[in-house]
């Protein structure tokens, strides 16, 4: 296990020193590192029950009621210092990377018009809110 | 001569009975009377906190606090300081306990323990302890998750944890309730219930960005609700009544003129308010933007009422640090210097009473009790 | 980092002369090619004998980011600084790149974007804290571009960021090179 983390590990360095700084899906992970891994860390396992995790919850909310408007009105996410577009991108990112076998097959990607929309709606109270959407 | 030798026998036997009866003294202890106006206690890095009187300048006594204490709260009805508190078994590592601690006032000694959860904020500053209604205490916890843990100092146990994503602090509001400042440019008020759980919740709308102008994690109390200043010096109003939040239109710490000069408010504790006089003390230095932090080489002093800067002080030594007494002839506490000393000043005129030295080791912070 | 503030005053007089100024230059070069951020545990890489499943321990940060390289990661000034609060734990018993022995590495860090001066190029600079003892003391290295309040956490370094590890007693912090990146916007 811990062979194979140190190869993970090099070549997550590796390509990210190495590749060509190109297009989207490198500036969401890089905006993903910035604003987001300091909670979640970088490979989404976070640090529950305080915060809690991105593996496999994240694409199990997204299709629930409500799940959508929910992960854009989260504090961390809302009050992310980055515009809708990225916002948007960074949220694709995080289902596609960490959560790619719980998202529903029919998930429509984020754009900046909905997150654009939904972040300005204060949540209020998010860990009640995520309890009435999980039925916790 | 019979008399003479009678009084020269009654005087030998005299001094013998006096060298006889020289006791060696006994030490003993002092209690401390209840905490006055003018007293306030300083918190320095690592160091205790030292209470002092103002009006003397005398040390009156230390209450304990740990490394990782930032500030206490003084329960004047119930003669107690509580002390949030961190504790490692080995000093820096070991087993992590979490507490509220119960110092008897008269004795500076602890008489109770409360456990926490071990999620006390590792934050240099104010409101990470204060009293919601008149027999709970809410402590800011951050995880880096922001929460806030509720102990009934009444029946000294703990209550339970309120979590509180994306707001911080305790900022008490009359009645069971408190207010916080939020990340997304508002505030919001949580109100508890009889048992010291959440109630409801409500926020204000949005008055500030965080990236233009952020308001000072520092909120100045006044009769219903808080005091909040930006870093670009502008100063909002916020009075909460029953259900409505209601932030003033902001009014600016500095002209244009001397905006465009660079005047800028702050320092660690970067301005004081006393409530009674609605007199408002700020800590001003020359500097560009995100130089919130940098000390002041001036003291000015406002009239909340009409807005209008009463007096202008320039300061011998830049100081970081300003505090003023709660009572209706406040005095105004500058601390600066290493080893740290505080200037002593009448606050409706600036003059200066006296200097209290070595207050502490740094006197990172200065409460007034 | 508040909570370090009387210390930092007295070193700051102390070593002013020693360790270079921390002057408006630096800041201003700070203004210019940093950016505030916020990363956490590299969970995925591993050191030595894995007893640390946390981040990095890169001894030699050249040889492992081939990324040329240049000045004192003893001085403020260094390019990886740009975006620094607290102590160099190169002064320490550490490098730039690793804590002094018996210090916890913390997961969670601060990231800035700085520009290395050897190349033009700009990378993501994880300033991970090293926890469990005292504050070290030596080489305060303070930079407050982009700082926030306390309520804003991700941006604000007046937080003990020792979170994640066994003691959150702060003791210095490192500079990781995470990757490269584009200029700041």
């Amino acid at each position: 296990m811990s062979g194979e983390r140190i190869w993970c590990g090099v070549l997550l360095i590796a390509a990210a020193v190495l590749a060509p700084s190109a297009g989207h899906a490198e500036d969401a992970r890089t905006a993903y590192w910035l604003h987001c891994a300091g909670c979640h860390l970088l490979d989404g396992t976070s640090a529950p029950p305080e915060v809690p995790t991105l593996i496999d919850e994240p694409g199990r909310i997204v299709g629930l009621p409500g799940g959508r408007e929910y992960l854009v009105r989260i504090p961390g996410v809302a009050q992310a210092g980055l515009g809708d577009e990225k916002l948007a991108e960074v949220l694709n990112f995080i289902l596609e990377e960490f959560s790619p076998e719980t998202t529903p097959v029919d998930f429509e990607p984020f754009n900046s018009e909905e997150v654009g929309r939904v972040r300005d709606r204060v949540l209020i109270d998010p860990l009640r809110r995520r309890a009435e959407i999980v039925g916790d | 001569m019979m008399r003479t030798l009678f009084f020269l026998i009654a005087a030998c036997l005299t001094n013998s009975a006096l060298a006889a009866s020289l006791e060696p003294e006994l030490g003993s202890v002092e209690t401390l009377e209840a905490p006055g106006e003018h007293w306030f206690m300083t918190i320095g890095f690592m160091g205790g906190g030292n209470i002092f009187d103002a009006d003397t300048g005398e040390m009156k006594g230390r209450v304990r606090v740990s490394d990782y204490t930032s500030a206490v709260w003084l329960d004047r009805d119930r003669g107690m300081i509580y002390v949030p508190a961190t504790y490692y078994s080995r000093g820096t590592y070991g087993e992590r306990t979490d507490l509220l601690v119960f110092n008897d006032v008269e004795t500076l000694a602890p008489v109770a323990e409360v456990e926490v959860p071990k999620k006390l904020a590792v934050v240099f500053h104010r409101a990470v302890i204060n009293p919601v209604g008149d027999k709970f205490v809410g402590l800011y916890n951050m995880t880096p998750a922001m929460s806030v843990s509720i102990v009934d100092v009444e029946n000294k146990e703990f209550v339970g944890e309120i979590s509180t994503a994306g707001c911080g602090f305790v900022y008490p509001l009359e009645g069971r309730r408190f207010m916080q400042i939020c990340g997304d440019g508002t505030v919001q008020v949580i109100d508890l219930d009889a048992n010291g759980e959440e109630s409801s919740r409500k926020r204000s709308k949005a008055f500030f960005d965080i990236d233009e102008d952020p308001v000072f994690d520092l909120a100045l109390e006044k009769p219903d609700g808080w005091v909040l200043i930006s870093f670009e010096g502008k100063v909002f109003e916020v009075t909460v009544d029953g259900n409505d939040i209601d932030v003033s239109r902001p009014w600016s710490l500095v002209t244009e003129e001397e905006a465009a000069e660079g005047w800028r408010v702050g320092g660690d504790q970067p301005f004081a308010f006393n409530a009674e006089t609605g007199l408002l003390f700020t800590l001003m230095h020359q500097g560009g933007p995100d130089t919130h932090e940098d000390p002041g080489t001036e003291v000015w002093a406002f009239n909340t009422s009409t807005q209008r800067r009463g007096y202008r002080i320039a300061l011998d030594e830049p100081s970081g640090v300003i505090e003023v007494s709660r009572d209706a002839d406040p005095l105004l506490y500058v601390s600066s210097g290493f080893p740290a000393a505080v200037q002593v000043r009448k606050a409706s005129t600036g003059r200066l009473l006296h200097v209290i030295p070595e207050v502490g080791l740094t006197a990172g912070h200065v409460q007034a009790f | 980092m508040n909570i370090l503030n009387g210390l930092n005053k007295l070193h700051e007089k102390f070593w002013r002369g020693i360790d270079g100024q921390i002057t408006s230059s630096t800041r201003s070069l700070a203004k210019r090619v940093s950016r505030r951020g916020f990363v956490g545990r590299l969970g995925t890489l591993l050191v030595g004998t894995g007893a640390l499943p946390l981040l990095p321990v890169i001894r030699d940060a050249a040889a492992a980011t081939g990324i040329p390289e240049m000045g004192d990661p003893q001085s403020c000034d260094y390019w990886r600084y740009c975006a620094f609060g607290g102590n160099l734990c190169s002064c320490c018993g550490g490098t730039h790149t690793s804590c002094p022995p018996g210090s916890e590495l913390s997961p969670v860090t601060w990231v800035g974007t700085c520009r290395n001066p050897a190349d033009g190029k700009h990378y993501l600079i994880s300033y991970n804290d090293c926890c469990g003892k005292e504050p070290c003391g030596r080489c305060y290295c303070h930079r407050t571009e982009g700082d926030k309040p306390i309520y804003y956490p991700s941006k604000s370094n007046n937080i003990l960021w020792c979170f994640g590890t066994d003691s959150h007693a702060y003791h210095c912090t490192v500079a990781l090179v995470l990757s490269e990146t584009d200029a700041p916007g």
